[in-house]
């Protein structure tokens, strides 16, 4: 459980990223930005930068593919799509994190759920 | 044929370019700053806003090209053992699809590498791997150089000089000396001789500096007349014969009727490099004082440990000076001697150096062919499946793609020939173990360990290269179009594959002429030596060694009469034609030299005297070993001690005395000073004493009863039709009759000493022809697939003959005519390679020329008809082509 929890901690940004992907259509790195600001309410503060890098780990491990596509405003963009192994893992990370947080709230409102 | 890999490589078009990872950061940015200013900001204040939100660009862009540069890392990985895997795939089965060619490369590469392995197995472990003790290289020999007075240049020492070698030479830490003996051990059932090793007390604990794994080495006290008798005793003699208990310590053995100590046992494995299977080892414990005046004598042998920093040269140069010094001391005794040390190694494996170093080389040609052979092979096949791989060529397999593949093939192939090469390779060192000749050095160091197998995996890999690499350059090199229009369906039309293997066949030829030839000059030798003239009969002859222990016998008196008896009652047994004992049996590499002089003759100058073998003989002796008397009589009875000191010359001897009769005349043994006369009695022919290839050289032989040996040989000669061993019995129990403390050893036939003689050129000669005929099988493969090959290619032009009315005789002739011209090429390469190899053996030849025209013709026709009939099929295949069936395949 406690490797899970740090890695979950760590892998924050790639588990939101998946989830972005995860909601249907390719989308491009801003719009992985914006649907996460939008769906949070912008109650994460997410420099936008660390998006990339996190996105080019997440397709060198194959969770992520990607191709060169035309945006909404005839822009060339990268577009990223969750591949089936990255679908599968999106829905680990989600379930891990839930008990991540289950198991913390407990802890700080005292053992009572 | 698309899961072989050849799938097109994706790694080209899916790589990340350094301005798509700009294009990306761009993007967003640009995108964030459009949908500012649609909110009403100003575009400066939105350009800030979107670099705020986004933050360290640069950060961002090195973190995303560094997961670039690691995805295309892997991926290259990936790719690169999927490859291999497929290749691998592919290769095993196309070896699978043609078996056999699959399996005679297979053996070719088998036997290469598993012949190569156990010789180099056998070389390594004599000659180049260093000595099993600490520091070897500060080991040396010193020999006694008597070249000077026409003696030996290896001969023994006298023990005083020796100890003044030690105490007065600096270049050495320690000197030892040492002498085997054969005690009797009596106490422990039978009486029975061991070997034994007399040695100074430091040879063990400061030369060869090992340490005891029980007790202790020898004190310089133990080495002291009057001391208190102790041995040391071997490992395997502790364990095989004493219990390998640890009460072995201060418990006694009685040797020659003396019960003597043991104080320590020695490690396992430890074996006197120069006299191996040592079961004891005491110490001398002789004053050199007592000895002091006793110089030049030879009856010692030295080792010794050479100061740090010390070199061979440099002790050499002492040892010199030391000499010249002994010399003036001397004059009378020590004459024309010098010591010579030689490194240990060198010394101990000079014999046998030779011989390996031209096996060695045989069986490195023999691996070449093999290589070229397999070359030969995966050339002929790789042409059969030209279409095939020009269809993948086609489908956009590069051509370091498909050299590639061809490679793993023949790696498959290698992985597989080098690891039953190996398993051949040990067999084949065991083999060579056993059947390597008694008296080769280190034999027991002799074994497959991670250095040889080291040694395997590079040949495995070498041979894989010369095989594979050329057949793959060529595959990879096809002509598209011309291997697609001609559609395999004329597999060899083309003219350079066949040039190519044309060549490969004259490289065979030559090789095989070459180990053949050499072979076959070796084998001439072996003849030669085998029918040299002895000068003695060793058929219906039984030998045996007794030594009287000093204790027993220290009186010459009552050992002589001792022998003398032995002598008469073996000549008494039923079945004996004649017995009789002498100090060392020929062959047996032993000089014992002696300085005479003639009587009337002026004094030799220092330096230029005269020098013989020097043989005590009891009266039956030269009988048994039918010498030729040539004048006058051999040593008998008649020699005994009231008689007049008497000395049998030989022919060679003999000739110092031209237009006289040397019978009747005087030699002296003994110093110009102190003559000690003997009379000439009978002249017998010469014989071979030190070895088979010795020159005529003066020999002396004297009476026992007058000047008695401690340690003699018997030599009984049975009559005829009786096994001469069968008359051990009788002599042992002669033997236990008059002293049942004694014990025979060393029993053995002569003509088995005699065969042990020549036991390493026979060794070398079995060798080499064993790999010539390798080299025959191997060349004549060769030629048979390339034979077979053209045939196949000009089967239509063979056809076209036919068609216009050539008959099937000259079409055969044709072809084997054909075939013969890269023979008669292989013949000159291999007649200019013999030149060189036959150079190599010269020094190991005996009554041949290194150049000779007999083997050489024997080779050259062995190989035109063995050749020739390897043609003869396909050509046979050829001329029974259907013209009409051949032509109408157009």
């Amino acid at each position: 459980m406690t490797e899970t929890n740090l890695a979950l901690l760590k892998g924050t940004v790639d588990l939101l990223i998946m989830a972005a992907l995860d909601s249907g259509e390719p989308m491009h790195g801003y719009a992985v930005a914006e649907w996460i600001q939008g769906v949070t309410g912008g109650a994460l503060l997410l420099e936008e930068g660390t998006l990339y890098p996190a996105l080019h780990r997440l397709k060198r491990q194959g969770l992520i593919s990607s191709e060169w596509g035309v945006s909404e405003n005839n822009r060339r963009a990268r577009f990223y799509r969750l591949t089936t192994e990255g679908r599968e893992r999106r829905a680990q990370g989600a379930a891990d994190w839930s008990r991540y947080v289950t198991a913390v709230s407990a802890a700080l409102s005292g053992g009572r759920i | 044929m698309t899961n072989d890999g050849f799938r097109p490589d994706r790694r080209l078009t899916d790589q990340e370019s350094e301005e798509d990872l700009d294009a990306e950061i761009h993007f967003h940015l640009e995108e964030r700053v459009r949908r500012l200013q649609a909110g009403g900001m100003s575009e400066e204040d939105a350009r800030a806003e979107a670099l705020r939100r986004f933050g360290d660009v640069a950060e961002a862009r090195t973190g995303m090209a560094r997961e670039e540069q690691k995805r295309r890392w892997t991926m290259g990985m990936r790719g690169l053992f999927d490859g291999f895997r497929a290749d691998m795939g592919v290769g095993i089965r196309q070896w699978r699809a043609r078996p056999g060619m699959g399996l005679l490369a297979l053996i070719t590469l088998t036997l290469g590498i598993g012949a190569t392995t156990a010789i180099f197995s056998l070389v390594d472990g004599i000659l180049f791997r260093p000595l099993p003790f600490a520091a070897p290289d500060r080991l040396v020999s010193i020999w006694s150089d008597w070249t000077e007075r026409g003696g030996p240049d290896k001969e023994w020492f006298g023990y005083p000089d020796l100890i003044d070698v030690r105490e007065q030479v600096d270049a050495f830490e320690h000197v030892g000396l040492w002498g085997g003996f054969s005690p009797v051990l009596t106490g422990m059932g039978d009486p029975e001789q061991i070997s034994g090793m007399n040695a100074t007390y430091g040879t063990l604990s400061q030369v060869f500096r090992i340490q005891p794994v029980l007790g202790r080495l020898f004190t310089e006290e133990d080495d002291r007349p009057g001391a208190n008798p102790v041995i040391v005793i071997s490992h395997e003699f502790w364990q095989n014969r004493l219990g390998g208990g640890a009460d072995v310590l201060g418990s006694t053995l009685t040797l020659g009727g003396i019960p003597q100590e043991i104080v320590g046992v020695l490690p396992e494995g430890f074996d006197a490099p120069f006299q191996p299977g040592i079961d004891i080892w005491s110490v001398p414990g002789i004053d050199p004082a007592a000895v002091a005046n006793s110089r030049g004598g030879a009856n010692w042998r030295a080792v010794a440990r050479m100061n740090p920093g010390m070199t061979l040269d440099g002790a050499n140069q002492q040892l010199r000076v030391f000499a010249d010094r002994l010399r003036e001391q001397f004059p009378e005794s020590y004459v024309g001697q010098t010591p010579v040390a030689y490194g240990m190694q060198e010394d101990l494996v000079e014999p046998a150096r030779e011989g390996l170093q031209m096996v060695f080389v045989a069986v490195g040609l023999v691996l070449l062919l093999a290589s070229v052979n397999v070359a030969n092979l995966l050339l002929a096949r790789n042409s059969l499946r030209e279409g095939e791989l020009a269809v993948r060529a086609a489908l956009g397999a590069g051509r370091g793609r498909i050299v590639r593949q061809l490679l793993t093939e023949t790696g498959v192939l290698a992985v597989v020939g080098g690891a039953l090469g190996i398993g051949v390779g040990w067999l084949g060192t065991r083999v060579l173990v056993a059947l390597a000749p008694d008296g080769t050095p280190r034999l027991a160091e002799v074994t497959l360990d991670s250095r040889v197998l080291g040694f395997a995996v590079l040949t495995t890999i070498l041979t894989t290269l010369i095989a594979g690499v050329l057949p793959a350059l060529r595959s990879g090199r096809t002509d598209l179009r011309d291997a697609l229009v001609g559609g395999g369906r004329d597999p060899g039309a083309d003219r350079s594959g066949l040039r190519l293997r044309g060549g490969l066949v004259v490289v065979q030829v030559g090789l095989a002429v070459a180990l053949m030839a050499t072979a076959g000059v070796l084998g001439r030798s072996f003849q030669q030596l085998r029918a040299v003239d002895l000068g003695f009969d060793a058929s219906d002859v039984v030998t045996f060694f007794v030594s009287l222990p000093g204790a027993a016998y220290t009186d010459t008196e009552a050992r002589a009469a001792f022998l003398a008896e032995l002598d008469t009652r073996l000549n008494a047994l039923p079945q004996v034609v004649s017995a009789g004992g002498v100090g060392a049996l020929p062959l047996a590499n032993f000089n014992g030299d002696v300085t005479y002089t003639i009587e009337g003759r002026p004094l030799p100058e220092p330096g230029q005297e005269t020098a013989g073998w020097l043989r005590r003989v009891t009266p039956g002796y030269m009988e048994a070993m039918d010498l030729r008397i040539i004048a006058g009589r051999g040593i008998d009875a008649r020699d005994s001690r009231d008689a007049p000191n008497a000395i049998v010359i030989n022919e060679t001897l003999a000739e110092r005395f031209p237009g006289q009769n040397p019978i009747g005349q005087r030699i002296s043994l003994g110093s110009p000073d102190n003559p000690l006369w003997f009379d000439i009695v009978g002249i017998v022919g010469n014989i071979r004493n030190f070895d088979v290839r010795d020159d005529w050289r003066d020999a002396i032989y004297i009476s026992n009863t007058q000047f008695p040996t401690r340690q003699i040989f018997f030599a009984i000669e049975a009559a005829e039709g009786v096994d001469p061993t069968s008359l051990l019995p009788a002599a042992r129990a002669t033997l236990a009759e008059m002293d049942g403390s004694l014990a025979i050893a060393q029993a053995q036939p002569m003509s088995e000493l005699v065969e042990g003689a020549l036991g390493p050129d026979r060794f070398l000669a079995v060798l080499l022809s064993g790999f010539a005929a390798l080299a025959l099988v191997l060349a004549v493969v060769g030629l048979y697939g390339v034979v077979s090959y053209a045939v196949t290619a000009r089967l239509r032009e063979v056809g076209v003959r036919m068609a216009l009315g050539a008959g099937r005789g000259p079409i055969r002739l044709m072809v084997v005519g054909r075939s013969l011209v890269p023979v008669g090429m292989g013949v000159g390469l291999g007649l200019v390679l013999t030149w060189f190899a036959t150079r190599l053996a010269a020094s190991l030849l005996y009554g041949v020329s290194p150049i000779d025209p007999a083997s050489i013709a024997a080779t050259v026709g062995v190989l035109l008809v063995t050749a020739s009939m390897a043609a003869a099929v396909p050509a046979f295949r050829a001329s029974g082509v259907d013209p009409v069936h051949v032509l109408r395949q157009d």
